[in-house]
C-alpha cells in the first residue's frame, strides 16, 4: 500500500505540499528573518527587499515572517482538531452502528440536529463562552464538525455490520467491544483515513475563515485568514498582500486534499 | 411508503425542536448580557436601574425556558417580536436578509448546474484523456480555495484591473454575479468529483457493455442509459449544499459586503439576541431538512428501482 501510494503521482504531490507545510510550521523561528509581530511603521508597505523578501504590510511587519508564523496558527488548530474528531467520530460512530437500535435513533436524531444547525452559529457562541484563544478555536470546530465524522463512521460501520465476517467472529464468541477494536475499525480505518485527510483541508479553510471573519485569535496573531482581513483595505493600492495568504491558505489545503483524494482512488482502484 | 412519510415528518418536527432548543442554549451560555447591550446602545454610561429596566419592558428578566416557549408560541402567530441586534421585528428583518441569501444560492447553484454537467459529461467521455486529467487537477485546487480569497482574486481582477464589475454591489442581478461564482467554486469541484465518478461507474455495468455490443457509440450511452443511473448521487449532494449554503455564505457576503442572512445571524449572536437567532436557525435548518427531502424524493422519482427500504 505505502509503495503504490508513492507511485501516484498525485499522492506524491500531495504529501511533499503537506511536509512542506509542516516544515515552515515546524522550523518558523528558524526561517523568518524576523519576528513576526515586530511592527515598525517606517517600514510600512516596504517593497521586497534581500531583507525583507516580501516587503511589510500596513503596520511595518515582515510578511514572510508572519506567513511562516500563519503555518503554526493552522496546523497548530488544525491538527488537534484532526485528533478529536478522529477518536470522537470512531467511537460515536461505532456505538451508533453496533449498540443498538435506540442507541442508533437517538445518536442519529443529536448528530441531525448538529449538521442542520449553523456551523457560524455554534462557532461564535463557542468561541464567545470561553473566550478567544487557540483552544476554544479548536472546540469550536470540533462542535462544528463532530456530526459529519460521526455519521461518516456510522455508514461505513453499518455496511460493515452486514458482512460475514462479521457474524464470524460473532459466533467465534467475540464480544462487542472487542469486535469494534480488533474487527470493524481496522476495516473501516483506510476510507476514514480519506475523510480525516480531506478533513484538516476543510478544517484549514474554517480556521481561515473564523479568523478572516475575526473570530477567534487575538487580533494581533500571525494568521493567514487574520491577514486577509487585515489587508482588505489595501484592495487598489497593494493588492500583492491580499494575494499571499490567500496562497498559502490554498498550498495547505489542497496538500491534503490531494493526497487524501489519491488515496481514496488507490482504495477503490480507479483509474 | 406511509411509514416513510411518517418517520421524515417525525424527524423534521425533532431537528427543528432541536435546533431551536440548542440555539436557546448556546446563547444561554453565551455570558453577554443582551439587556446590557440594549441599554448601552443609547447610553454608554447605563445604570444598573436603567438596565434592570431595560431587561423588565423586553421580558429577558424570565428564565430561558419560558423565554423559549414565549418564543414558539410567538412562532406559530407569526410574531417572534423584535430583534434585540437591530431594533426592528424579526419577520421584517428576514424579509430583508432572506431575498438576498436566496439569490445568493440561487445563482451560486446555477453556476454549478452550468459548469459541471457538461464538464463531468466531457470528462466521462473519454476517462484517463487529457481533459480528463486537467479537470480532475483543477478539481481538487478548486476544493481547496477559501471562498473569502477567491472573493478577493475576483474583486483585484474584474472590479480593480479591469472595472467591469464595481467593488461594492451593484443593485440587481449584476451585484451577485461575482459573489455567487466564489461561492459556486468549491461546489462545483466536488461536483464535478461525484458526478464523473458515478458516470464512470455506470458505464464499467453490465448493461453499458451490452449497448456498446449491440453498437451504440459511447456518447449515445453515456447521454442515453448511464446519465439517468448516475445522477442520485449527484442530486443527492446537490440538496445538501442548497441547503448548507443558505447560511454558510457569511464570509462571501463580508467580502462583497452584502448584507444576508449569514451576516445577519453573526450579528444576532454577538448580540446575544436568542430569539433572532433560534428563529433563523430554525428557517436555515427546515431549509435543509427540506432540501435533503427533495433530494430524496427527486431520487425516488428518476430512479424508482435504486430505492432501498
Amino acid at each position: 500500500m505505502v509503495k503504490r501510494t508513492l507511485r501516484n503521482p498525485q499522492a506524491v504531490i500531495g504529501l511533499l505540499l503537506i511536509l512542506a507545510v509542516l516544515s515552515a510550521a515546524a522550523l518558523a523561528p528558524l526561517l523568518a528573518p524576523h519576528d513576526p509581530n515586530a511592527a515598525d511603521l517606517t517600514k510600512k508597505y516596504l517593497a521586497p527587499c534581500a531583507d525583507y523578501p516580501l516587503g511589510a504590510d500596513e503596520l511595518g511587519r515582515c510578511e514572510l515572517s508572519r506567513l511562516l508564523y500563519g503555518a503554526r496558527a493552522s496546523l497548530g488548530i488544525s491538527l488537534p482538531v484532526l485528533l478529536i474528531l478522529a477518536v470522537l467520530g470512531l467511537f460515536l460512530g461505532t456505538l451508533s452502528a453496533c449498540g443498538g437500535q435506540a442507541m442508533d435513533h437517538v445518536l442519529t436524531f443529536i448528530c441531525d440536529t448538529f449538521i442542520a444547525f449553523p456551523q457560524l452559529v455554534i462557532a461564535i457562541a463557542v468561541i464567545g463562552i470561553l473566550g478567544a484563544g487557540v483552544r476554544s478555536v479548536i472546540f469550536a470546530i470540533v462542535v462544528a464538525m463532530w456530526a459529519w465524522f460521526a455519521r461518516m463512521v456510522r455508514s461505513y460501520a453499518a455496511l460493515e455490520m452486514g458482512k460475514d465476517y462479521v457474524l464470524a467472529a460473532r459466533l467465534a464468541g467475540c464480544g462487542t467491544i472487542k469486535l469494534i477494536l480488533l474487527h470493524l475499525i481496522p476495516n473501516i480505518l483506510p476510507q476514514f483515513l480519506v475523510y480525516l485527510s480531506t478533513g484538516v483541508a476543510s478544517s484549514i479553510l474554517m480556521v481561515s475563515g473564523f479568523a478572516f471573519l475575526g473570530l477567534g485569535l487575538p487580533l494581533e496573531t500571525a494568521e493567514w485568514g487574520g491577514m486577509l482581513s487585515s489587508a482588505r483595505g489595501t484592495l487598489y493600492s497593494h493588492p500583492e498582500m491580499l494575494i499571499y495568504p490567500g496562497v498559502c491558505i490554498l498550498i495547505a489545503a489542497a496538500g491534503f486534499n490531494l493526497f487524501g483524494e489519491a488515496l481514496r482512488d488507490l482504495l477503490e482502484g480507479e483509474p | 411508503m406511509r411509514r416513510y412519510i411518517l418517520h421524515r415528518a417525525l424527524m423534521f418536527v425533532l431537528v427543528l425542536a432541536g435546533v431551536s432548543i440548542l440555539s436557546f442554549a448556546l446563547i444561554g451560555l453565551f455570558g453577554r448580557d443582551p439587556a446590557e447591550i440594549i441599554a448601552r446602545r443609547t447610553n454608554i454610561h447605563a445604570t444598573y436601574e436603567q438596565i434592570e429596566a431595560v431587561r423588565q419592558s423586553m421580558g429577558l428578566d424570565k428564565p430561558l425556558p419560558v423565554r423559549y416557549f414565549a418564543w414558539l408560541s410567538g412562532l406559530f402567530r407569526g410574531n417572534v417580536g423584535i430583534s434585540i441586534y437591530s431594533y426592528e421585528p424579526i419577520m421584517q428583518d428576514l424579509g430583508k436578509v432572506m431575498p438576498v441569501s436566496l439569490a445568493l444560492v440561487g445563482l451560486a447553484m446555477a453556476w454549478v448546474m452550468v459548469i459541471s454537467v457538461p464538464v463531468s459529461l466531457l470528462c466521462a467521455l473519454r476517462p484517463g484523456g487529457a481533459a480528463d486529467h486537467l479537470v480532475r487537477a483543477a478539481s481538487v485546487v478548486g476544493l481547496s480555495f477559501p471562498t473569502f480569497w477567491l472573493g478577493f482574486l475576483l474583486l483585484i481582477a474584474f472590479a480593480v484591473k479591469t472595472p467591469i464589475f464595481t467593488v461594492l454591489p451593484a443593485p440587481g442581478l449584476k451585484g451577485y454575479i461575482l459573489p455567487s461564482f466564489a461561492l459556486a467554486v468549491p461546489v462545483i469541484s466536488g461536483f464535478i468529483r461525484v458526478f464523473r465518478a458515478s458516470l464512470l461507474k455506470e458505464m464499467n455495468s453490465d448493461y453499458a457493455d451490452y449497448a456498446r455490443a449491440r453498437g451504440l457509440g459511447r456518447g449515445r450511452i453515456l447521454t442515453r442509459h448511464a446519465l439517468r443511473n448516475a445522477l442520485p448521487p449527484v442530486v443527492t449532494m446537490f440538496c445538501q449544499y442548497l441547503g448548507y449554503l443558505i447560511a454558510g455564505g457569511a464570509v462571501v457576503e463580508n467580502v462583497f459586503t452584502l448584507s444576508g442572512l449569514g451576516t445577519y445571524l453573526v450579528g444576532c449572536v454577538a448580540a446575544a439576541d436568542s430569539t433572532a437567532v433560534a428563529t433563523c436557525a430554525v428557517i436555515v435548518a427546515a431549509i435543509f431538512v427540506l432540501a435533503n427531502l427533495l433530494g430524496d424524493l427527486l431520487n425516488r422519482l428518476l430512479c424508482p428501482w435504486m430505492v432501498r427500504e
